[in-house]
């Protein structure tokens, strides 16, 4: 197991590499001059000559991202703001502990909710809980995020002034948010949830733990719901990974001083060291995410832990064989 | 003593589908004594199953309702529970809940679905013991292995998973399972159907030796009439939901009397002489949603006559103990 994690630990570095690349080729090839928002339009030719030498944007491009590579691998450094010559690893730090909990509330939120609905409509198909349940999930999943946000700024925030519009003081500021990133992943969880329970309460075992006497409810969550849960875990992989990005949107219109608003910022003002250093992290954030979800595997269902052993076992056998 | 533990009169169970009305069991009445086996043979979709699952109450719902009919069990009626009241159905299940696995183990045909992957073999034996003791969970562990041991599984396997099992090995977990309360009967629904053929010899000779020890009463579903010479005291033939023939193991093998009785015989392969093909029964059962008025096995049978459109034949003892459903039986007893 230990050696799986090492494994997949260092397999995340080509993975970063490869978004550093594909980032900083974008930055490269889009349209407009980061000097300009630095000096300004009316500054001489020969001061933007000098801040264009600062920045080392003379340098051929397979140098300037050598030495990207090279100060983010030896010394963490993502590179100065060109906007305000702050280390960008300093002003990112700052602002990711607040999308990450976004992230994860909304996604925590959405599984409390979309875990029971759906295991309700598994287990009642085709009743009304359950016709109700996935016509909502439906529309949920489809309706857009920014549009749903908009609509809860206007009802809860200015029609009813219920919570706060904007910005992160207390609880109730994040309520919005959290529903705005969450309501699209309830409905997109429940239906998977659900699908995956038809299965499972239709096997033997849950017949078998019925013939012993045990009660229904404790068959549907005790024996039916672990086996059902593993595509619903894929899924929340993935659902934190999106909503890492949805964070994006959340964020600038509530205005909540995270990863995302400062990216959109550093997007707007072709700051590329700070939008390159927030993919970066939002990268990491979501390979540290995925070997998660692969752990969380092992422990859900016993057979995957066995597989991962025996595997190694056959590797090792091999070797002996070989040396021998 | 010789009060039966399970005795069902008249049974009749449909399934309700969106397409129609499956009688699934037609009045199969039969019995069984403490210490007994009753063998149950029969095609597949003959109602083997259904009859089983209605003892557990466990139709599959919705759709599946108990007609007419009652089983007693153990000298109570269980059909009593199984109304479709919906201001009953708590305190119906609270009483099933009580019977199964408690008074009633039942043994599924496919051991390798049959346990739940995520959970110890030893944790699912001990739920069973926990659910109808009030032991505590060290009591019913330590009650779990030897269990185990008893089907011949070594106690420190205690903590393996279904995975780590084989096929013959699991049916042994699924047999613990079943009587680890020592149930008064025991189902067994094609226990060997997926085993082996040796396995499917080790695992009929535990349930025999366990069934002495516990003097439990069996139910042995089958299609095999291999299984049933071996373990069975009685027999039942059924097809399409109705009992067809009824006796003694004697009186069947012996003297087999009912048309689908002798053409099942007539299709095992026989050692003594050499043939070039095996002697199949021509055509497929009825098909329970459209059950023909008159014998269900007319157009199947070898021996039918003009007669026989004309009528359904009911049971006929043709000698103490030994009941047939067939036209031809009933007028020879008649002439008689």
């Amino acid at each position: 197991m230990l050696n799986y994690i090492i494994k997949r630990l260092l397999w995340m570095i080509p993975v970063i590499l490869g978004v550093l690349l594909i980032v900083f080729v974008l930055s490269v090839i889009t349209p407009g001059d980061p000097v300009d928002n630095v000096v300004g339009p009316d500054a001489t030719v020969e001061a933007r000559e000098a801040a264009r030498e600062e920045m080392g944007l003379n340098d051929p491009v397979y140098v300037r991202f050598g030495k990207y590579v090279w100060g983010v691998v030896t010394r963490g450094d993502l590179g100065k703001s060109y906007t305000n010559h702050q280390p960008v690893v300093k002003e990112i730090m700052h602002r990711f502990p607040v999308t990450l909990k976004l992230t994860l509330a909304s996604v925590t939120v959405a599984l409390l909710i979309a875990l029971p609905l759906g295991v309700l409509s598994a287990v009642y198909q085709y009743s009304w809980v359950d016709n109700v349940t996935m016509a909502s999930a439906l529309f949920f999943v489809s309706i857009p995020q920014f549009w749903f946000a908009l609509m809860l700024l206007l009802i809860f925030s200015v029609k009813l002034q219920l919570l706060p519009a904007s910005g992160i003081n207390g609880i109730a500021s994040w309520i919005l948010p959290v529903a705005m990133i969450g309501v699209g992943n309830v409905g997109n969880l429940a239906r998977v949830t659900r699908s995956s329970m038809l299965e499972v309460i239709r096997q033997d075992y849950i017949r078998t733990a019925r013939a012993k006497g045990q009660k229904k409810s404790v068959v549907i969550f005790k024996h039916g719901l672990r086996n059902a849960l593993m595509p619903v875990i894929a899924n929340v992989g993935n659902t934190i990974g999106v909503s890492l990005g949805g964070a994006v949107v959340a964020e600038s219109i509530f205005s909540i001083p995270g990863v995302g608003q400062f990216m959109l910022n550093a997007i707007n003002s072709r700051d590329w060291p700070s939008v390159q250093g927030g993919i970066v992290i939002l990268a990491i954030t979501f390979s540290v995410v995925m070997l998660l979800v692969d752990i969380v595997y092992t422990i859900v269902d016993p057979r995957l832990k066995t597989e991962f052993q025996s595997r190694n076992k056959i590797r090792r056998h091999k070797k002996e064989g070989a040396a021998v | 003593m010789n009060e039966p533990i399970l005795r069902i009169e008249d049974l009749v169970v449909h399934y309700e589908t969106r397409t129609g009305v499956a009688e699934a069991v037609n009045n199969v009445s039969l019995e069984i004594l403490p210490g007994e086996t009753l063998g149950l043979v029969g095609e597949t979709g003959a109602g083997k199953t259904t009859i089983a699952l209605t003892i557990m109450g466990l139709l599959p719902q919705p759709g599946g309702h108990v007609i007419q009919g009652k089983i007693t069990l153990d000298g109570e009626e269980i059909t009593r529970y199984m109304t479709n009241n919906r201001r009953q159905s708590n305190k119906n299940d609270k009483y099933f809940r009580k019977i199964r696995g408690n008074k009633v183990g039942m043994i599924f045909q496919d051991p390798m679905s049959a346990l739940n992957p995520v959970y110890t073999v030893g944790e699912q034996i001990a739920e069973v013991i926990r659910l109808h003791n009030k032991v505590s969970r060290a009591e019913a562990n330590k009650k779990a292995v030897d269990m185990m041991e008893l089907v011949g599984i070594p106690g420190e396997r205690f903590k393996n998973y279904p995975h780590e099992f084989s096929g013959g090995m699991k049916q042994r977990i699924v047999i613990a399972m079943a009587l680890a309360c020592s149930p008064r009967l025991l189902i067994a629904d094609e226990p060997t159907t997926a085993l082996d053929v040796t396995i499917q010899a080790q695992v009929l000779e535990l349930m025999r030796g366990l069934r002495k020890e516990f003097n439990t009463a069996m139910l042995m579903i089958t299609h095999d009439l291999g299984v049933v010479a071996d373990i069975c005291d009685k027999c039942a033939v059924i097809y399409a939901g109705q009992i067809v023939e009824y006796g003694t193991l004697e009186h069947v093998f012996n003297n087999p009397k009912h048309p689908y009785t002798l053409a099942l015989f007539a299709a095992l392969p026989s050692l003594d002489t050499e043939v070039e093909r095996l002697q199949a029964i021509e055509g497929l059962m009825s098909d329970p949603m459209d059950l023909p008025e008159y014998c269900s096995f007319y157009d199947r049978c070898n021996h039918r006559c003009d007669a026989c459109k004309n009528c359904d034949p009911a049971l006929t003892e043709v000698e103490p103990g030994h009941f047939v459903r067939c036209l031809r039986i009933s007028s020879e007893e008649e002439e008689k």
